[in-house]
């Protein structure tokens, strides 16, 4: 049987090279112009996963707030904007407690400021939240300087959160993420509840830190080690293994929190 | 050479693409210097290792980001709207053909996403090694 005419960049690497070049040339002028806008795609798509793991999770999943003029789904990228400004996705989870159906109502939201579990003035920006839809402000001139109103969700009106970074990971930027769990979810802070419940309550992905690098040996046990002691996710290698967040088969290997 | 393109982008992700790839560039010289049994190997392929390791690095933090945003945002029935700009449906489904183009040139030479994925140097030269002795098979 003839081999199929493959290439190989070790042997073709001059016509590899030609490829890419020609790649580039070609859509120079169209990369250019969004790049600048990747690390926002990253975020975006990690956003995109979370609600392809809720609807994979049996979850009702809806888009809110589109935008009046044009229909479109608005992203939130900073933390600076209030939140009825931007879209969101509201999900949906019914379950019949004997003949009474009850439903759960969940928002995922983009920057918007947390309360800290210890501190009440004291909030915490995740680039992803999980929350009841309550939201609460305060008019302080020390939080932005009193131009406009602070928005942020209470402290017990936090369901989970996820960090997303876009870089190869390092210790150090993994250990920095458990500070976050511990100043929001304090209480996650110790390992999976084992304890078998007949409680039909909605499952939500424990406090998520989704890293598009794989890391190297070290990162995996650090990853190894924390998932063990506490009910977090540490995700690594995004970029070439995305279904390891939503796809049917994986989600039952991550970490989940019952609210 | 991918490089020089991407020092025309924003200084700041210009400069944090720039840095992951020195800092494996690095770990490869020292890998050179130290590792015997690699040596001469890497040394002989120096030059396809280093441009495979730009195409890893260009793959990683510029093309997956942008297929992850059009394969999602061509699911929904709406446009999207990101900071003071929209994309919409045409600009999504030109980022899906773009990258699809760029993935067609990897998968002539069978280079797949899992190839170009990697924690450190030495996992990825010794995924490298063991391509080059498949496609040799």
């Amino acid at each position: 049987m003839n081999k199929p005419n493959w290439k190989s960049p070790f042997k073709d690497k001059d016509l590899l090279r030609k490829d890419i070049e020609n790649f580039l040339k070609k859509y120079n002028s169209f990369l250019e112009q969004k790049i600048s806008k990747i690390a926002i795609f990253f975020e975006i798509t990690c956003y995109n996963y979370i609600i392809k793991f809720y609807k994979n999770s049996g979850y009702l999943v809806e888009p809110k707030n589109l935008d009046e003029e044009n229909g479109a789904f608005k992203y939130k990228l900073s933390p600076t904007g209030y939140p009825k400004n931007f879209s969101y996705f509201l999900v949906k989870k019914i379950y019949q407690y004997r003949k009474n159906p009850k439903e759960f109502l969940y928002e995922i939201r983009q920057n918007i400021p947390i309360q800290s579990y210890h501190d009440p003035n004291i909030f915490v920006t995740s680039d992803i939240v999980v929350c009841d839809g309550i939201f609460e402000e305060k008019k302080d001139k020390r939080y932005y300087n009193g131009m406009r109103k602070f928005i942020f969700i209470p402290r017990d009106h936090v369901i989970t959160f996820s960090e997303v970074k876009h870089y190869n990971p390092s210790p150090e930027m993994i250990f920095n993420f458990i500070g976050l769990v511990n100043e929001l979810t304090q209480n996650l802070l110790k390992p999976v509840n084992q304890t078998f419940s007949h409680k039909k309550i909605p499952k939500h992905l424990s406090p998520t830190l989704m890293l598009s690098g794989k890391g190297n040996y070290h990162a995996r046990l650090i990853k190894k080690s924390l998932e063990k002691r506490y009910t977090v996710n540490i995700i690594l290698g995004l970029f070439s293994w995305p279904s390891q967040v939503y796809g049917r088969r994986h989600i039952g290997n991550l970490q989940t929190v019952k609210r | 050479m991918i490089f020089s393109f991407i020092e025309k982008i924003s200084y700041t992700l210009a400069n944090e693409i720039s840095s992951e790839y020195k800092k494996f560039l690095n770990e490869l010289q020292f890998i050179i210097e130290t590792n015997k049994d690699l040596d001469k190997w890497v040394n002989e392929n120096k030059e396809v290792i280093i441009f495979l390791l730009e195409l890893s690095v260009f793959y990683r933090k510029i093309i997956v980001p942008l297929k992850g945003t059009a394969e999602f945002g061509l699911e929904l029935p709406y446009s999207l709207i990101v900071g003071s700009g929209v994309l919409t449906k045409e600009e999504l489904k030109n980022m899906e053909n773009i990258v699809a183009i760029f993935e067609e040139i990897l998968s002539r030479y069978r280079i797949t996403p899992c190839l170009l994925d990697f924690g450190d140097i030495e996992e990825f030269l010794y995924k490298l090694k063991n391509f080059e002795k498949e496609y040799n098979e």
